[in-house]
């Protein structure tokens, strides 16, 4: 593990998503940095409509019409993603790279079998005769604690429970050994003692497989869980970026703040009222100039409403891009210029 | 290291960052860096103008190209059949001698038919037929559907069982036979009626004939259950939505929350609903007035003249092809405006 | 899955059964009798005719005994159109001819009309979609009867190409079955149009690309079976469609089948041929609803079968 444990697996540099409607382009992810080494379990955080689904959909190929990469590079050990022909997308996804989704109701396709599929998904990327790749599902479903799985192996998605599903998903996910496993959103459609279970899952599998998780949710307890590094999107942008304790008791970013001060809190000692972020998010179709998050900040200044913030390095592995950081005595020297 | 006393919850270390690199590359203004003012703010939301339900589906359906087009064309087969007749000299039964089996020309641009009545009123009234009986038809599944459903997914329950296992009972009744054979047996019965009633709404029954009767009584005995069941699903559905909760838990009657709150609601799906139900009448009907069981002579619809046509239709085919023609165009608008509308006024259902 | 389909079955012979009474009792609603329409026989020929038809017993009795003879096979003797031959036995003539035509065009509707829907679908938004999007709105708007005549006056004036009346070769189903199936595949295609863009819209079918399964398997495997579930539902009214449509094309193209000899004895007000057809028609329409409810099962296996009514 520890020889692997600092492989740069994935590089994402100013990616750009955007989505062409008829009412015009909407840049759902407007240039986001990020790498990505194996072990590493790295939650994306923000809001709905942040961009965090659609940036994991195009580095799994997965972005419908209209939507489209528009700028930037992804690379997977070296390889560029983005210029992969559909079969090696295909060889591509799942087998390295897999993904599960925020839904398990609906993921799942109601006319086939939970083996089937399971099967499905190891069939497609080895060659390997049928009742191996049935060993090896059955063996990933009683790795995500299913029990009876030759049993489950025969039911149908309607059949089981959300939790379950859910399992069955992962149990998909993990079935290809794949190296890096995206989670959109895993836990956020099921029921909070089943939430609790699934992120102890996969937190027991990260450990025993070793792979890189990238989680994305918008509920920060579950970050704190599981992550290692998190990255804070606002309207398509990184906002901030640090390992988990730089977010949690360092945040630098105004938006980052709100998001930590509108969580409820079990170990405060006062207590304290949460406090909701004010305002609704900027409409995509037309950003305004500027920080998009300026005109819902309490600290927003002239300058934030005219010109988009730089990522500034605040520490060891921690960036933030907000106006507010750039250091007082550079202002001044701005002011003079 | 300096410390910012920035948010007043907490201080906030900073790190001396190298920033002349990102400084460097903008000029700033005097005040870039003074609080903005809440104007400033507010200036960067922007505040869609809102709009009513009607005057929104007004708005898509202005921009459904397709739809405007069809709305058109069929207010121009409005004006046809129903303005149209006020111009022609002859009625659709006068026959004039002489002018039998007479081609397409400026006196009679359709033609005459082999008893000298022109066509051209001919397919104006046949037009007018098929168009009443689609809507009157819409109408009657409209109303007995609309209550069926809103009584069976509003009370729920028991009664709702019940008229369900109705409802799937009438449903496998096989209706166009239905419909063949009460215009087999109604005929003589209201043939009589006709015959000694004097009431002058009877008497433009009559002009329509008995198998058209049964059709609209097939439709109030069978066709309401499609509505029945759309009507029965959007009321199960805003049932349990959470604002007819809170108008129920603050006392709101039965029926101030059907007139308030599910009709509103269901508006949009029962004008869908009834103006696609038009033009599968007017196909319902000019299929059973080509076999020869819709309205009775000399009353024409442009099915029966398409089937009186059928034995010349070598030697003179325009007589075919004209009422076909106008039937499927009419068909075809109502569809498309019928789906205009529904994508206007139900903008959940486009994707 | 056996209980299931005996369920359905005695549900369709008490629909069948309430079908049979409605009609008899339609039937004996024109005033003085099915004889009355001709011109008025004497009253001692026309006692002896009810006699001979059992038509002087109480009216719950002969509901009863045209029951009983049902069952047996017996639907009764032709009035009018071929005197006093058995009703059974002219259909057994006729409806060969037409199932024959029918099934051709269900075939053809469904065989044509699924891939149509399917393509534009997959291409939607270019021209194929398009192309496809006009021609199946046209063909849902343009009665059968059009389609058919227009067809003839083609093929029987201007091309000359193909046979127009009568089944004498192969090529002579070929219009026929084309005006059967053209709105029903029309139809079709729009039916799956829509629900594979549902379909390939859905969550599962996002899943199945991110595990790696090729675009052809994606569409064959996960999207067909699941968007032909709404095509399924159509069967029943289509079945309904094609006897009906059926009923046109015969009489345009002259053929000598079930429809045309059933619009004929309407027509002619041949009450025990109309009777026993409508009875037959119903019972092959409830039949295929009855095989339509399999199928849903092993497509869907949602469908709690045994729950019976309409599936989840």
């Amino acid at each position: 593990m520890e020889i692997n444990m600092h492989k740069k697996l994935l590089e994402i540099k100013n990616l750009h998503v955007s989505f062409f409607t008829p009412a015009g382009e909407v840049k759902a992810v407007g240039g986001i940095d990020y790498d990505l080494y194996s072990g590493e379990v790295m939650g994306i955080v923000g809001e709905s409509g942040s961009g965090k689904s659609v940036e994991a959909y195009a580095i799994m190929g997965l972005l419908q019409s209209p939507g489209r990469v528009t700028g930037g590079s992804i690379k997977f050990e070296g390889r560029d993603v983005l210029a992969f022909t559909s079969k090696e997308q295909q060889s591509f996804r799942g087998n390295e790279v897999s993904m599960i989704f925020q839904n398990p109701m609906t993921c799942l396709n109601p006319v086939y079998t939970i083996g089937n599929q399971l099967i499905e998904a190891v069939c497609c990327h080895d060659v390997i005769p049928k009742n191996q790749a049935e060993a090896r599902a059955i063996e990933m479903l009683t790795l995500v604690g299913i029990n009876n799985p030759e049993q489950r192996m025969k039911q149908y998605p309607h059949e089981l429970s959300g939790g379950m599903r859910q399992r069955v998903m992962i149990a998909m996910g993990l079935v290809c050994d794949p190296k890096i496993l995206i989670a959109d959103e895993p836990t956020t459609a099921l029921d909070v003692t089943i939430q609790a279970q699934i992120i102890e899952l996969m937190k027991e599998i990260q450990k025993l497989t070793g792979m890189a998780i990238i989680f994305i949710t918008h509920n920060l307890g579950v970050v704190a869980e599981i992550c290692d590094k998190v990255s804070v999107m606002y309207a398509g942008k990184i906002v901030e970026q640090g390992c988990v304790e730089d977010i949690f008791y360092k945040p630098k970013h105004p938006y980052t703040l709100g998001l930590l001060k509108s969580m409820p809190r079990v170990d405060e000692e006062q207590h304290e009222r949460l406090i909701p972020i004010e305002g609704t998010p900027v409409d995509m179709l037309n950003p305004p100039p500027g920080c998009p998050f300026g005109p819902r900040c309490g600290f927003c200044m002239k300058i934030c409403l005219r010109q988009e913030p730089p990522q500034i390095e605040v520490g060891d592995c921690h960036t933030a891009a907000c106006w507010l950081l750039v250091d007082d005595a550079e202002k001044e020297a701005a002011d003079a210029q | 290291m300096r410390t910012m006393k920035l948010f007043g919850w907490c201080s906030f270390p900073t790190w001396q960052t190298d920033v002349e690199p990102i400084l460097g590359q903008h000029s700033y203004k005097q005040d870039d860096f003074f609080p903005a003012t809440a104007e400033e703010k507010e200036s960067f939301i922007e505040m869609k103008q809102s709009l009513s339900y009607w005057q929104d589906a007004w708005r898509r359906l202005k921009k459904n190209e397709v739809a405007m087009i069809s709305m058109f064309i069929v207010i121009v087969i409005f004006l046809f059949a129903f303005i149209g007749p006020l111009f022609m000299e002859n009625d659709y039964a006068t026959q004039v001698r002489g002018d039998e089996n007479l081609p397409m020309s400026w006196d009679h641009p359709f033609g005459t038919d082999n008893h000298g009545r022109d066509l051209m009123i001919r397919t104006m009234f046949g037009a007018r037929v098929s168009l009443i009986v689609g809507i009157a038809a819409s109408l009657i599944v409209l109303v007995i559907g609309s209550l069926y459903g809103a009584i069976s997914g509003f009370f729920g329950g028991k009664l709702d069982d019940v008229m369900m296992r109705f409802l799937e009972l009438i449903y496998s009744v096989p209706d166009i036979l239905v419909v063949l054979l009460l215009s087999t047996v109604l005929k003589d019965p209201l043939n009589d009626w006709f015959n000694t009633s004097t009431s002058p709404l009877v008497k433009s029954f009559s002009t329509l004939g008995p198998s058209l009767i049964s059709i609209f009584i097939a439709f109030g005995l069978l066709y309401w259950v499609g509505m029945a069941r759309i009507i029965r699903g959007q009321v199960l559905m805003l049932k349990q939505q959470e604002f007819v909760t809170a108008a129920r838990a603050l006392g709101a009657s039965n029926a101030r929350l059907i007139r308030r709150h599910l009709l509103p609601n269901c508006i949009g799906q029962i004008i869908v609903t009834t103006s696609l139900q038009i033009p599968s009448a007017i196909f319902l009907e000019s299929f059973l007035s080509f076999l020869g069981l819709g309205v009775s002579a000399p009353m024409t619809s442009l099915g029966s003249m398409a089937s009186d046509a059928l034995g010349g239709m070598y030697s003179y085919p325009h007589r075919l092809l004209i009422p076909s023609f106008i039937l499927s165009v009419m068909i075809l608008t109502l569809n498309l405006f019928g789906d205009g509308l529904r994508d206007a006024l139900d903008p959940r259902l486009k994707k | 899955m056996i209980k299931f389909i005996a369920k359905r079955f005695v549900q369709a012979a008490i629909i069948l059964l309430i079908i049979t009474c409605v009609t008899f009792l339609l039937m004996n609603l024109v005033p003085g009798g099915p004889f009355l329409s001709e011109k008025s026989p004497s009253p001692q020929v026309l006692a002896a005719m009810e006699a001979k038809y059992g038509l002087d017993k109480p009216l719950l009795v002969q509901m009863k005994n045209y029951i009983v003879d049902l069952v047996q096979g017996d639907l009764g003797v032709s009035f009018k159109m071929q005197k006093n031959r058995p009703v059974l036995k002219i259909i057994m003539e006729m409806f060969p001819v037409s199932a024959k035509i029918g099934v051709i065009a269900l075939i053809w509707a469904i065989l044509f009309g699924v891939p149509m829907g399917s393509i534009a679908a997959y291409h939607r938004g270019k021209w194929v979609d398009s192309v496809l999007r006009v021609v199946t709105t046209l063909g849902v708007s343009i009665p059968g009867f059009v389609v058919a005549t227009v067809l003839l006056i083609l093929f029987g004036t201007v091309w000359k190409v193909l046979p127009t009346v009568g089944l004498l070769s192969w090529k002579s189903y070929i219009l026929p079955c084309f005006s059967l199936a053209f709105y029903p595949m029309c139809y079709i295609g729009r039916l799956s149009r829509a629900s594979m863009l549902d379909v390939i819209n859905q969550e599962y079918i996002r899943t199945a690309r991110a595990k790696g399964v090729s675009p052809r398997s994606i569409i064959f495997k996960h999207a067909l079976r699941n968007s032909f579930i709404p095509v399924l539902t159509y069967l029943g009214p289509l079945t309904a469609y094609i006897l009906t449509g059926g009923f046109v094309v015969e009489s345009v193209f002259n053929i000598p089948g079930l429809g045309r000899y059933f619009i004929q004895s309407i027509l002619n007000r041949d009450y025990p041929i109309i009777m026993g057809t409508t009875i037959f028609l119903a019972a092959l329409l409830i039949a295929m609803n009855l095989v339509v409810d399999i199928l849903y099962k092993t497509v869907d296996p949602r469908i709690d079968l045994t729950k019976g009514g309409e599936g989840a």
